[in-house]
């Protein structure tokens, strides 16, 4: 059967937000880097070693981020980000060489407001030069970056809910690291140590299967959850007391 | 031409029988089991519509009570503090992505009440219509696990789950499914029409040799 590539929304209810799942200042700097995250002013370095600043984003596949689940790789694949016209759900089937990212800056009127990632504008940067994140992109955000990205490179395209069943799991996994680092702040926890707390937990074993492979099954996602916020209830409690 | 003879006497018997004064001619057994049949035919098929007529009555009704009571249980829930809301949806299972997005506002909206600042009285009844949605289908249909039921997909084949039921205003799809009335794949027809071509796919996810998730090709 023929897949063709997907939009965020139909155009009878348009709504560009669901790309998104922060911007601006809505970013939370301790969340961990994830596919899809939008930086400002990077330096680049050119074919012929020149430098130059430039808005990017990840497109490195979220499993290939990192060397050990916490640590990044020392380069990280990012693409080129530039102002580009909205196009209409309709046309997102076609500009195969862009991931549109309408309203990425909502606070400004002016042609910044949208833009578009070019494949063919690539470049590898080292994870310190990261440093002004803009935006994150939603689920459905990262799957349909995912499907651009693969489609551009291989000519196949895969439908974004496949791709939501390979991400979901390490998507999950990046927003329980945020909220770790984000109730232990006020114990004094620092994100560093707090991220690797959180990945230490997630990978302990219980019955004979770790929490991080848990939640890869949506079944199980919930209990984790729960898991999670009872174990930092007991850590902060700790934190409290030795404060 | 005794053809047309034959014909006109039969004709003409078949009005005269039953008159009075001429003898009466018993219709003979193929015919009264056929009309009996038709009958039988016709006595179901009138019971059928009427059953049919009154399954739409009461699934509007149950939809109606569903919503009577969701709106005293909002009422009830919306005495809460925001904080306190969220807590219990947290003590759930929710992911605090999808509180925003079952109430309609961004993740950091969320981070922004969980943290204690004010929430527009609509997102407020929301975040009590949410919790009240939870109540009625733990307490009716006995869900013990409500958070991960309703992050459930209804089916196999396509990712749609409660949430997105939810999310698209149509919580009477939320209760049906909950209470095993309708059958889950009507439930996504009525959803949405073109489910089945929507999500069909030629991939499937699987675990590769390094131990990650990877899609490939469905075997043919």
């Amino acid at each position: 059967m023929v897949h063709n590539l997907e939009a965020p929304c139909d155009s009878d209810s348009i709504d560009w937000s669901r790309l998104y799942r922060a911007r601006g200042d809505e970013v939370v700097s301790h969340r961990p880097y994830f596919t899809g995250d939008v930086f400002e002013r990077v330096e680049v370095q050119n074919p012929d070693g020149s430098t130059k600043r430039k808005n990017v984003i990840i497109v490195q596949h979220p499993c290939a981020m990192r060397t050990n689940g916490v640590d990044l790789v020392p380069k990280l694949l990012v693409a080129e980000l530039r102002n580009h016209r909205v196009l209409s759900p309709e046309e997102w089937t076609g500009y195969t060489k862009n991931m549109p990212l309408p309203d990425l800056i909502p606070s400004v009127a002016s042609g910044r407001r949208s833009q578009a990632a070019f494949f063919d504008e690539l470049y590898l940067v080292a994870p310190e030069r990261l440093a002004s994140r803009i935006a994150c992109l939603s689920q459905l955000g990262v799957n349909l970056l995912l499907q651009r990205w693969v489609s551009h490179n291989s000519r196949v395209v895969i439908p974004t809910s496949t791709y939501n069943k390979a991400t979901s799991g390490v998507y999950e996994e990046s927003d329980l690291i945020e909220e770790w680092c984000e109730e232990l702040l006020p114990a004094g926890i620092l994100p560093e140590k707090a991220t690797v707390e959180c990945m230490t937990w997630l990978r302990e074993d219980v019955g004979g299967v770790t929490r991080q492979r848990m939640l890869e099954d949506e079944q199980h996602r919930s209990e984790i959850r729960r898991q999670m916020r009872s174990a930092i209830r007991s850590l902060a409690d700790i934190a409290g007391d030795l404060g | 031409m005794p053809d047309d003879v034959t014909s006109r006497s039969s004709f003409s018997d078949l009005f005269d029988a039953g008159t009075i004064g001429s003898e009466i001619i018993p219709p003979d057994e193929v015919s009264a089991t056929r009309t009996a049949a038709r009958l039988l035919t016709e006595d179901i098929g009138f019971s059928r519509q009427r059953a049919r007529i009154l399954n739409q009555e009461y699934d509007e009704l149950h939809h109606r009570s569903h919503f009577a009571e969701w709106r005293a249980m909002t009422a009830d829930r919306g005495r809460a503090s925001m904080t306190e809301m969220l807590s219990e949806l947290a003590e759930l299972g929710f992911a605090w992505r999808d509180i925003a997005r079952l109430v309609g506002v961004s993740v950091a909206a969320v981070q922004k009440w969980r943290r204690g600042e004010k929430a527009a009285g609509d997102s407020r009844r929301k975040l009590a219509s949410l919790l009240a949605a939870c109540d009625l289908v733990a307490e009716h249909y006995e869900v013990r696990e409500v958070a991960s039921w309703f992050e459930m997909p209804l089916v196999g084949e396509a990712p749609v789950t409660p949430i997105d039921l939810y999310v698209e205003e149509r919580a009477d799809l939320v209760f049906d499914y909950a209470s095993g009335h309708a059958d889950p794949e009507r439930i996504l027809s009525d959803f949405d029409p073109q489910w089945r071509e929507r999500y069909r796919t030629d991939f499937e996810v699987f675990r590769a040799s390094d131990d990650q998730l990877s899609i490939r090709p469905k075997a043919q």
